[in-house]
């Protein structure tokens, strides 16, 4: 029962995380088209190069969390920080792309 | 725009307000009296690959047509700010569907004895649900307004 609850938990956090890295790959693959460049160069779009690290770090951090035994943290706190940070991940970007493209 | 880029953008387009529905399926049956936990485990196994099969299709059609053809004719129009701002948007914000349902997938196949009894982990379900499906129904919204501003 503790195992499941220790794969959940670091499911729904390596789910925040990937959600905080895409909108760091996409801002960051804005402000510096060297990166934008290099994404595109290297997985043949930076959108499928965002997708493909996304998944990577999704499935490298579910282990690394599992190890950290993260059990003690309750689920739904962990559900409501994925909810939060889906949330507040929308609006960062539709913010973002909005400034960029009028200021 | 050829049969090949046809199939992919119906299939985005079906395969992601398929998992819309069952989604929204989810969302009302952990709120029953008597919660059917084999439907639930079934019904977000069939989000999750509802939204990675669209996020596939849409991926291919996004890459292989939408840059080229779609893109410059938007650009070109009285509604450039729509690809800026809405499309750039909706392809990122598209990344976060899979992980959300993922964690849906995995909350009921882990958890799935808690739900209902525990009250408030089925709330914060039921937020996560409901948190998933108004990003799908946005990014659904954005391809309309999107598709609408194409000649314009």
């Amino acid at each position: 029962m503790k195992d499941k609850k220790s794969i959940l938990s670091s499911i729904i956090l390596s789910s925040v995380l990937t959600i905080a890295v895409i909108v760091f790959l996409t801002i960051f693959a804005e402000l510096n088209i060297g990166f934008k460049g290099w994404l595109a160069q290297t997985f043949s779009h930076h959108w499928i190069g965002k997708s493909i690290i996304s998944t990577l770090v999704f499935l490298v951090l579910i282990p690394i969390f599992y190890v950290l035994r993260l059990g003690k943290i309750s689920t739904t706190t962990l559900i409501w920080l994925l909810v939060v940070v889906a949330n507040l991940s929308f609006g960062i970007l539709l913010a973002f792309f909005f400034f960029e493209t009028f200021f | 725009m050829n049969e090949v880029n046809i199939f992919f953008l119906v299939a985005h387009i079906f395969l992601g307000t398929l998992g819309i529905i069952l989604l929204t399926a989810y969302l009302l049956s952990i709120f029953k009296k008597e919660i059917d936990f084999k439907w639930l485990k079934i019904n977000s196994f069939l989000a999750l690959v509802s939204f990675v099969a669209s996020w596939i299709t849409g991926g291919y059609y996004y890459t292989n047509y939408y840059g080229k053809s779609v893109k410059p004719v938007i650009l070109k129009g009285e509604f450039a700010w729509v690809h800026s701002i809405l499309t750039e948007t909706k392809e990122h914000v598209f990344l976060f569907l899979p992980f959300l349902t993922f964690a849906i997938f995995a909350i009921t196949f882990f958890a799935h004895s808690d739900i209902g009894e525990d009250k408030k982990l089925t709330l914060s379900i039921a937020g996560l649900c409901f948190t998933t499906v108004s990003t799908a129904l946005a990014i659904m919204l954005l391809g309309i307004a999107i598709s609408g501003a194409v000649g314009k």
